[in-house]
């Protein structure tokens, strides 16, 4: 239980806030030929990952490295949010191959590598909602998937040939890896104490069309956070 | 300890001198290798004065791991640092696996597929005073802002002996300004207790040098963790 309030002996009452930095995150995971409809923020470790669709390696159980949320689908009663930006990571969860691959297939994205016209397919169908408080329905934030700047991911230098005889390779990242590739909300989001949160990842026109990979996204809302004190 | 640390003036006045720095930072290593492990914790060790974690053998600490003076795992009584960013490098030791889901590239390169293992199974906790946590996010959240951009015509590895090409990987970007910088600077004070603990979410990095399909993990990795921001050193 933190400290929040401090009576003095005067009578004065002396308010304890810690904030810090703290990007809060969650993972989902989707298959190809589905309308997606996911939400992130939804659980903490030890619970299912949300899941859509057929995944190798099928239900999983959440790990530190899939969210530090503390309690499901809201911020924790001794704590609030500030977000100023939202960003992702995308890992496939399967590889992509050429369609017409000759005998032994052409490997184009091997996981965790998600092809760029995959992620291109995201762009271009999937829209992204920041829902905050019970019943509510108007998004505190709401933009396509390619409105969102990837920040943190790998970025990659290829050779400037085939990566082996016949071999092709694909990598697509969501604009420049670069702490600087997230677009800055200039008007922060508060998410108050208790308070209902959730991130909606939904394909707006059924199944993602053309998406041949299994996809495993890591959503960050970035901004600072207010943690028990004591 | 021969330092100045306070100078009392005629007049009563009590001065402390200091020498803040923000031309060099902190930094420490550790080495991650296939298999699993619990936690490998940088700045737990100064110049000189123990093994790099996760190294074989292990490998005793030089100058290039870090340069954090005294035992480890905490800030000398004679320093302070503020800290507003941490940059994590990674570099490729010993050969790649020729087994891996792309080929092998030329270390200290990092292989694609293993860059994107590496952020999608590290997380990186500081802890300062070892009360508190003042990070918990994965690797990918503390971009390098240093490495090589490269700008290849037809390159070739010499692991294959020219045969292959490679894809080549690194932290985040490699330029000063893709570093990432705390909204809230983390201050540790002189003889505070400070780690960076690089945990593996599912135990290991799955797979790292190997590929989905089982073929055996097998690549060593090596983390250079700076802290960038103010620093006091001794006057005198």
């Amino acid at each position: 239980m933190a400290i929040k309030k401090v009576h003095l002996p005067d009578g004065s009452e002396v308010v304890i806030d810690e904030w810090l930095h703290w990007p809060q995150f969650s993972t989902i995971e989707f298959g190809a030929g589905i309308p997606l409809h996911l939400r992130a923020f939804t659980y903490v470790q030890g619970q299912n990952i949300p899941q859509q669709g057929v995944i190798p390696g099928g239900p999983r159980i959440a790990n530190e490295v899939d969210t530090n949320q503390v309690s499901r689908t809201r911020m924790n009663h001794d704590e609030a949010y500030l977000a100023y930006s939202i960003t992702y990571e995308n890992f496939a969860l399967s590889d992509d191959t050429i369609p017409d691959a000759s005998p032994g297939g052409i490997l184009v994205a091997p996981a965790p590598v998600l092809s760029s016209q995959n992620l291109r397919r995201l762009d271009r169908d999937v829209v992204v909602s920041l829902i905050i408080g019970a019943g509510i329905r108007k998004p505190q934030f709401s933009a396509p998937f390619s409105w969102i700047g990837q920040s943190a991911g790998a970025p990659a230098w290829a050779s400037g040939d085939a990566i082996a005889a016949a071999t092709a390779f694909s990598y697509g990242t969501g604009g420049d890896i670069t702490a600087k590739n997230q677009r800055r909300w200039n008007l922060p989001v508060f998410i108050q104490s208790d308070r209902v949160m959730f991130l909606r990842i939904r394909s707006e026109q059924g199944a993602i069309l053309g998406l041949t990979q299994a996809v495993r996204q890591r959503w960050y809302l970035d901004g600072l956070k207010r943690r028990p004190v004591a | 300890m021969a330092q100045l640390w306070k100078i009392r003036l005629p007049d009563g006045r009590v001065l402390t001198p200091g020498d803040w720095t923000s031309s060099e930072p902190l930094y420490s290593t550790v080495e991650i290798g296939a298999g699993p492990f619990p936690v490998l914790t940088a700045f737990s060790y100064g110049i000189g004065g123990g093994a790099v974690p996760g190294s074989p053998g292990p490998r005793r600490s030089t100058l290039a791991d870090t340069n954090l003076q005294g035992e480890g795992a905490r800030l000398p009584e004679n320093e302070e640092l503020i800290a507003y960013s941490l940059n994590i490098e990674a570099f490729l030791i010993g050969p790649d696996a020729a087994d891996n889901e792309l080929p092998a590239v030329d270390p200290p390169d990092a292989n694609l597929v293993d860059m994107l293992r590496l952020q999608r199974d590290l997380l990186v906790i500081t802890r300062i005073a070892f009360v508190k946590e003042y990070t918990r996010a994965p690797l990918s959240m503390f971009p390098a802002s240093t490495g090589v951009v490269q700008y290849n015509s037809a390159a070739r590895t010499q692991v294959s002996a020219g045969v292959d090409g490679y894809v080549a990987s690194n932290n985040g970007g490699a330029s000063v300004c893709d570093g990432r910088q705390f909204a809230s600077p983390l201050y540790i004070a002189g003889g505070e207790s400070l780690a960076v603990d690089i945990r593996p979410g599912p135990g290991s990095v799955t797979n790292l040098g190997g590929t989905e399909t089982g073929l055996p993990a097998d690549s060593r990795y090596r983390l250079r963790l700076y802290f960038e921001g103010y620093r006091r050193r001794p006057v005198a």
